[in-house]
């Protein structure tokens, strides 16, 4: 068969002329050059490598915590919207050993983003070294380098439950206050229960906001303070958060969609307790920043050699196997990428070349072809052995921190 | 201490034979084929992954494949040089390939069509013939056409570079005949009932230009393609071809480093010197193998500006961008079975009328909005666990539709596009969706220019009409290069986009840079 598209001759002259088109084309083409990708500079509000930021104001929540009002260094800048939950990560620098932390985000965006704006709530904890480091010495004026809004502890709209059972532990409160008068705002038919896990009365943060929340909001929202060390004067919940508490106060939590943020063991703990409810995988979101856990971790000591991506010398690092091999490398004064310190995001990536490493099947965020071909996650890894790694270089740093 | 994970340290860094630009699929085939060459090889990826979009993201008890929909099966074609049979025999990586079972079910809305079409040849006939009776002496000469079009790219591309046209001419004369023409006006000269481009014609997302500007040739040779072999993907995503790359790469001598941007390709005298990185760290090189497109290059990459000749930003102003796309990634909680999702491929739209479809993804109202999208379980089992389904509605979308969007909207507007999207497919599939929604997450143009710093997020490369197709651009290769030692692969290269392209344009780019380094030498 043969084709006639216009006629024989004009069909396969114009196949040799077309190369003459394109040149005749390119010749009449103006010689501007192009502005920036519209969607690279979209790319570059919502997501900038490092967000310079400067502590605005110092407010003290608690004895052992305080909210940090942060905004952009240089005025000209705005702070990257984010969504309520995320968190940023930020770079605290102690005792010559740099390392970076999860804090979620505890202004509603719809306030952060008119006042240009992150509010970061820090609590010291008795097993951490940054948080009482930051408490002790951040006020108006510190600076402090930010990583972009990250994370997943959202809610979202096309795949949650109107009925959201928010479960905080200790500091675990923080992304809530931001979640909580979001979703009140901007979501009707939400209906909203808090079951806030504390220790002691006064350690509660962000009362006077929940009180106010519960009144303004009162046929949607239900706060409920749950105090483990119970006290004389204690007229609230007393004990732990458990599903006989959470039934008494949800109304068919087996339809709702449970946000849980806290401390390691409150995590176990209500692992356990929503099982009762029979909830599907999704319907429990967890945060879980630096709080992947491995109970079976090895005994000894251990020797992680690092090898880092562009550099010609090799490290060798101490490991201790009850910490996770990020852990060790922060230990060690290096400052490898990292950001959500639970498995998930991937920022950590790095190579596992000899020996051998224990992951938490809880922490695993690792992709199926990264365990194929021997990648892994360093902040939710343990050694099982002397481990020879390779890890890219950390490009969210402050420019011009680096010799 | 301090130092080490900052990377550079003020020394002038040992030099390379070539630098490639970027680890997306061209990149990294370009990478591997250069140490395959016995090249000292640097492969900078400004990412913390390989790939680009060749990747993959984990949410909850889920692995989502972001961008491959399918790449064609030639294995079983003895003649062919395929990009399977590439990554298989060729190159030898270690990737585990699941078949597609079906080629694609076609649901219009308007029509009430709702098709589903086999791979093959004969098949595609039968189908057709019983949809649009009378159609069989057309679809048949069509879809002949098509094969003799990818026979004759197949005895170009098999002839080194010295193709026979004598021989061509003779053998696949409609080749020619037809080579300088849009898929419409061939699919009028024989004659194609309108019906029969309906159930034909929606891989015409793939190319991303609507059929009445969409070069014949390319279009004739990715419908044989598909239609002929059948099709594949990895079992662990794209991400698995990828990393099979960076451990041939690496075993072969090659470096590679991530989290490191180039800032600037260093050109004197209209030759290129080395790079300098987002570390601050300057590296010499012979040669450099760009996975960036043109466009970014000769606007933002090359240093200084003034190296830059005129006539390469007129050959990026002349061309036509390609599109960027929105796609919704969805776990779902149950079987896809249970669902009644049967099909691995859906292309579902009001219509086929290419040029009204490709008119509506500049604006983020339009309601006529095609969809390609995948149930990657039909095709891979044991991609989620059991009693789980893994689903990706994707739809083209230009960046203008999105340019007037503010960051605080975005996450709301992208939202909007997902439902409309999740609403499209349960309406032509009457699959329950949104009750079984475990994990979902949404990608727009800012999504993919983000994660890959392609400009505007754009995943195809420019568009192939007629003029700018995989011939015209073979044949102007040697006269559109504008700096000595630079050469381009990728979505924006040589041989179009798609993952078969951008990675074979990676082989082509190595051997131009060897070949380049090579002839310096003896000068």
């Amino acid at each position: 068969m043969k084709v006639t598209v216009k006629n024989p001759l004009v069909d396969l002259l114009r196949f040799f002329l077309h190369v003459r088109t394109r040149r005749r084309r390119f010749r009449r083409a103006p010689a501007v050059a192009l502005a920036p990708g519209r969607m690279n500079e979209l790319s570059a509000l919502l997501h900038p490598p490092v967000q310079e930021l400067t502590v605005l104001a110092r407010t003290e929540e608690s004895p052992t915590s305080a909210t940090f009002r942060m905004a952009p260094a240089d005025g000209n800048a705005t702070v990257a919207a984010f969504r309520a939950g995320q968190y940023i990560a930020l770079e605290v620098e102690t005792g010559g050993v740099r390392v970076s932390r999860p804090f979620s985000i505890a202004s509603p965006p719809d306030e952060s983003l008119h006042g240009n704006y992150y509010d970061i709530t820090v609590r010291s904890a008795a097993d951490g070294f940054v948080a009482p480091w930051i408490l002790e010495h951040w006020k108006s004026g510190t600076e402090v380098c930010a990583s972009d809004p990250q994370g997943f502890f959202s809610w979202e709209p096309l795949r949650d439950s109107r009925s959201v059972v928010c479960l905080a532990g200790g500091s675990g409160i923080t992304p809530f206050r931001s979640l909580i008068p979001d979703l009140l705002e901007h979501q009707p038919d939400a209906n909203i229960v808090l079951l806030y896990g504390i220790v002691s009365p006064e350690e509660a943060i962000f009362n006077a906001q929940w009180e106010e929340l519960s009144n303004r909001y009162a046929d949607r929202f239900r706060y409920v303070p749950v105090c483990s060390g119970a006290e004389a004067g204690w007229s609230g919940e007393a004990g732990f958060l458990t599903a006989e508490l959470i039934s008494r106060v949800v109304e068919q939590p087996g339809d709702a969609s449970c946000f849980v943020c806290g401390p390691a063991a409150m995590h176990a703990f209500l692992d356990a307790e929503l099982e009762k409810f029979g909830l599907r995988p999704g319907q429990v979101r967890r945060e879980n920043f630096g709080g992947a856990r491995h109970d079976g971790a090895a005994s000894g000591s251990f020797t992680i050699t690092v090898e880092v991506e562009g550099a010609d010398q090799v490290v060798s690092v101490a490991a201790d196997p009850r910490e996770t091999v990020l852990t060790a490398l922060e230990r060690a004064g290096l400052n490898p990428p990292a950001l959500c310190r639970s498995g998930e995001c991937g920022w950590c990536r790095s190579r596992l070349l000899t020996g051998s490493i224990s992951v938490p099947e809880r922490s695993d965020g690792r992709r199926a072809a990264d365990r194929k071909f021997g990648y892994f996650h360093p902040c939710s890894s343990w050694p099982e052995s002397d481990v020879t790694i390779r890890v890219p270089r950390n490009p969210k740093q402050r420019k011009g921190r680096n010799i | 201490m301090d130092t080490r994970f900052s990377g550079y340290n003020g020394a002038m860094a040992a030099s390379y034979d070539i630098i490639v630009l970027g680890a997306g699929l061209g990149g990294l085939c370009a990478a591997f084929e250069a140490c395959r060459a016995g090249k000292r090889v640097l492969l900078l990826e400004q990412h913390n992954l390989p790939g680009g979009f060749a990747t993959s993201f984990v949410r909850g008890r889920f692995e989502f494949e972001p961008s491959l929909h399918e790449m064609p099966d030639i294995r079983s074609i003895r003649e062919a040089a395929g990009v399977v049979r590439y990554l298989a025999d060729d190159a030898g990586l270690d990737i585990d390939f699941e078949s597609i079972p079906e080629a694609y079910r076609v649901i219009l809305t308007s029509t009430n069509t709702n098709v589903r079409m086999p791979f093959g040849r004969a098949g595609c006939v039968e189908v057709i013939e019983r949809e649009v009776p009378g159609s069989r002496e057309a679809v048949t000469a069509y879809l002949d056409l098509c094969g003799e079009v990818q026979s004759a790219f197949r005895a170009l591309s098999g002839s080194d570079g010295r193709p026979d046209y004598r021989a061509i001419l003779r053998e696949h004369g409609n080749f020619f005949r037809t080579g300088a023409y849009t898929a419409d006006q061939v699919a009028d000269a024989v004659g194609l009932p309108g019906a029969a481009r309906d159930l034909l014609y929606p891989y015409w997302c793939y190319l991303g230009v609507p059929t009445n500007r969409l070069s014949f040739s390319i279009w004739a040779a990715l419908l044989n393609s598909y239609l002929e072999s059948g099709a594949v993907i990895p079992r662990l995503r794209s991400h698995e071809i990828s990393s099979a790359f960076v451990q041939k790469i690496e075993q072969l001598g090659g470096e590679v480093r991530f989290n490191t941007r180039v800032e600037r390709v260093l050109v004197s005298q209209g030759a290129v010197r080395g790079v300098q990185t987002s570390f601050g760290e300057e590296i010499a090189c012979g040669a450099v193998i760009s996975n960036a497109s043109p466009t970014l290059m000769f606007n933002a990459l090359i240093h200084p500006f003034s190296e830059v000749p005129p006539a390469a930003r007129k050959m990026v102003n002349a061309r036509t961008h390609g599109f960027s796309l929105v796609v919704v990634y969805l776990g779902l909680n149950a079987d896809r079975h249970a669902l009644g999702l049967d099909d691995y491929s859906y292309f579902i739209a009001p219509h086929m009328d290419t040029r009204r479809l490709y008119a509506s993804i500049s604006s983020l109202e339009s309601e006529e909005i095609m969809q390609a999208s995948t149930c990657l379980n039909v095709a891979n089992p044991s991609c989620s666990p059991e009693g789980t389904t893994i689903l990706a509605l994707t739809a083209g979308y230009r960046a203008e539709a999105w340019e007037n969007v503010r960051p605080k909207e975005y996450f709301r507007v992208k939202n909007q596009v997902a439902e409309r999207l999740i609403r499209q497919f349960e309406g032509a599939t009457g699959a329950d969706i949104r009750g079984h929604i475990e994990e979902i997450e949404v990608a727009t143009p800012q999504t993919f220019a983000r994660y890959t710093g392609a400009y505007d997020g754009i995943v195809y490369g420019y568009e192939p009409e007629p003029w700018d197709s995989l011939v015209p651009r073979a044949l102007s290769a040697k006269r559109e290069r504008y700096i000595a030692g630079l050469s381009f692969c990728g979505g924006f290269g040589q041989r179009c986009h798609g993952y078969g392209s951008s990675i074979l344009s990676g082989k082509a780019a190595a051997k131009t840079a060897v070949d380049e380094l090579a002839g310096r030498v003896t000068a």
